[in-house]
């Protein structure tokens, strides 16, 4: 049973990491897209694209708070390697325990905060001053994706520590 | 002050027991502001910032750039870079250490990343000077250290950091950045020059190639040549904003892989993914910065740090070597985007109240961050050089790029002295 949940747990997590890949790749691409046919209109055809600039900065909060789980679970935040570089086996365990614990703090408060900054969002209703697209979902999204990559991250410990035991065991 | 002194502490422990960079100063930044103000404003600020900081336009500069180095640097084109060097200079003492560094500059100028550009030019360019004869220590460091070029020729990703942080025009750094880079290209050329000099045997000639090959393979690059010249003379005349520059440089980069015929489904996935990775991965450091930046200075330790600074009313320059011992020395610890963010915080509000130009200061903290690559004892290019060359001892390779050091030390020497080189470009400026 555990081995089934287990199996079961590891095909959603690689599901989702596909699915939240493919988005963030089809909002970069359009957001390049985007730009650069704001730069022909203006210059050539004198019609820039109209909230050019709200859809750019829609696309860069989903860009960056969407591949935010997909850094977590690969543990690839920038940290600094000197302790790595002479230490044994248990001290990197503590690093790795540390960077787990530290990471998930972090992007928790993050979460919780962006998570009341939608709210208050959503009580004044505000929208962005052309478009008119709601403020609210975009911090709640936000706030989702923190909470999702602090899983992650402690998803990419226990990943971590079992391949270390099946090495050990090996 | 004092809270300062101890959250910068806080951090670099935290940051020693494997803490990532940006929630280090994320946590010790929430703290800080927490202690000096209060609980509630503390955290008001991290949501606040976490939210602006993503949601804007303008640094869409950031992912834009990203994304054309990561189109350029997957179509191959580091092979035809190094032939095309070659063909040219190839033949010349030294000549392959040269097109190294040349390939290198070239390389790293689009892909914005020096350890990715010594990664990759290690497997292009190492088999060639290998099967010429050239002594280990002088290609493992013309590789290294021509890979540190790439952060200063623009467009270079850490020089939009500093933008964003101090409040500096991106453009104008772009443009300061030119000449600089350029000098620092011909300076290695010159140390390769310098070596195969006094050790002829290092550097043997390569064969001469002749003119039509010479074409022929500058024919291969034109396009990367072509888009290079279109974003920068555009921000230059001030027809493009670095966005927009980054925005047709990503387009062009995409119509370059196309028109080669390297395109995949697959190649442009991961291209795209990897580039929001990173561009996440740097706006968390970058919100962490932002954080621990307010903490700082409601501490008062930029302030009150000048203040000191100004008491012993020591000459600017002397300052000014001191803040650049500082950057060599915690160059050993950190990687080069957290070290600035960690730092010009604090040394940017001293270095302009000693009458010092933003966009200067800018130019020569990335000059030594530079440096502080390839200096022992601990160079991350030089380490990503002895995993691309597991053969060669990491003593060779330190041998090697010391007289690319001697030469960074100079163009530092010249930078300092002489600030009109960094400043004539972007005082030009349309």
């Amino acid at each position: 049973m555990p081995v089934f949940s287990n199996l079961f747990l590891q095909s959603l997590v690689r599901g989702s990491g596909r699915v939240l890949s493919v988005f963030v790749a089809v909002i970069l691409f359009a957001l390049m897209l985007l730009t650069c046919v704001d730069v022909v209109g203006r210059y050539f055809f004198n019609a820039p694209v109209q909230g050019a600039s709200e859809l750019t900065q829609f696309g860069m909060g989903l860009v960056v708070f969407g591949a935010l789980p997909l850094v977590s679970a690969s543990g690839s935040h920038i940290v600094v390697g000197l302790l790595e570089l002479l230490a044994g086996r248990t001290v990197q365990r503590l690093q790795r325990l540390v960077m787990t614990v530290t990471s998930v703090v972090a992007l928790a408060a993050m979460g919780c905060r962006l998570a009341l900054t939608g709210l208050d969002l959503a009580s004044y209703g505000d929208s962005s001053s052309f478009l008119r697209i709601p403020l609210a979902p975009m911090a709640y999204f936000m706030a989702v994706m923190a909470f999702v990559a602090a899983l992650a991250a402690i998803a990419h410990f226990f990943a971590g520590a079992s391949q270390e035991d099946a090495e050990a065991a090996g | 002050m004092t809270e300062a002194v101890v959250g910068f502490l806080l951090v670099f422990l935290l940051l020693f027991f494997g803490t990532p960079v940006a929630f280090g100063m994320i946590i010790v930044g929430v703290l800080g502001f927490a202690w000096v103000v209060g609980w509630f404003p503390g955290l008001a600020m991290l949501g606040q910032i976490a939210y602006e900081t993503s949601l804007s336009a303008s640094l869409s500069v950031l992912p834009l750039f990203i994304l054309m180095g990561n189109f350029v640097s997957r179509a191959g084109l580091s092979r035809e870079l190094y032939d095309c060097a070659n063909a040219f200079i190839g033949h010349r003492r030294g000549g392959l250490a040269m097109a190294t560094v040349l390939a290198c500059g070239g390389f790293a100028a689009v892909s914005g990343s020096s350890m990715a550009t010594s990664a990759t030019m290690a497997q292009v360019s190492v088999p060639e000077m290998r099967k010429n004869g050239y002594a280990d220590s002088l290609a493992a460091g013309s590789i290294a250290a021509g890979g540190t070029l790439g952060i200063l020729i623009p467009p270079s990703v850490i020089l939009v950091l500093y933008g964003i942080v101090t409040g500096t025009d991106i453009g104008s750094l772009f443009i300061a950045g030119i000449v600089p880079g350029v000098i620092g290209l011909l300076l290695y050329l010159a140390a390769v020059r310098t070596v195969t000099w006094f050790n002829p045997e290092m550097g043997p000639p390569g064969p001469r190639v002749d003119w039509p090959q010479r074409l022929r393979a500058l024919s291969r690059i034109w396009g990367i040549l072509v888009l290079f010249l279109l974003i920068m003379g555009g921000m230059y005349l001030g027809v493009f904003t670095p966005t927009e520059a980054a925005g047709i440089g990503a387009g062009g980069a995409f119509l370059f892989v196309l028109a080669r015929r390297a395109m995949t489904w697959r190649l442009l996935l991961d291209t795209l993914i990897q580039t929001a990775r990173t561009t996440s991965m740097m706006f968390i450091l970058l919100i962490g910065a932002i954080v621990f930046s307010n903490f700082i200075n409601v501490a008062g330790l930029p302030r009150e740090l000048s203040a000191w600074v100004q008491s012993f009313e020591a000459s600017p320059m002397l300052v000014m070597l001191c803040i650049l011992a500082i950057y060599l020395l915690l160059g050993c610890l950190l990687e080069s985007l957290s070290m600035m963010l960690l730092t010009v915080p604090i040394f940017f509000p001293i270095v302009q109240s000693l009458g010092f130009d933003p966009i200067w200061f800018g130019i020569i903290v990335v000059v030594v961050i530079e440096i502080s690559l390839i200096t022992p004892p601990i160079g991350l290019n030089v380490f990503v050089m002895k995993v691309a060359l597991p053969d060669v001892p990491t003593t060779t390779i330190f041998r090697g790029v010391g007289v690319f050091i001697l030469a960074d030390i100079l163009r530092l020497a010249l930078l300092l002295l002489v600030p009109a080189l960094v400043l004539f470009a972007p005082n030009l400026m349309g």
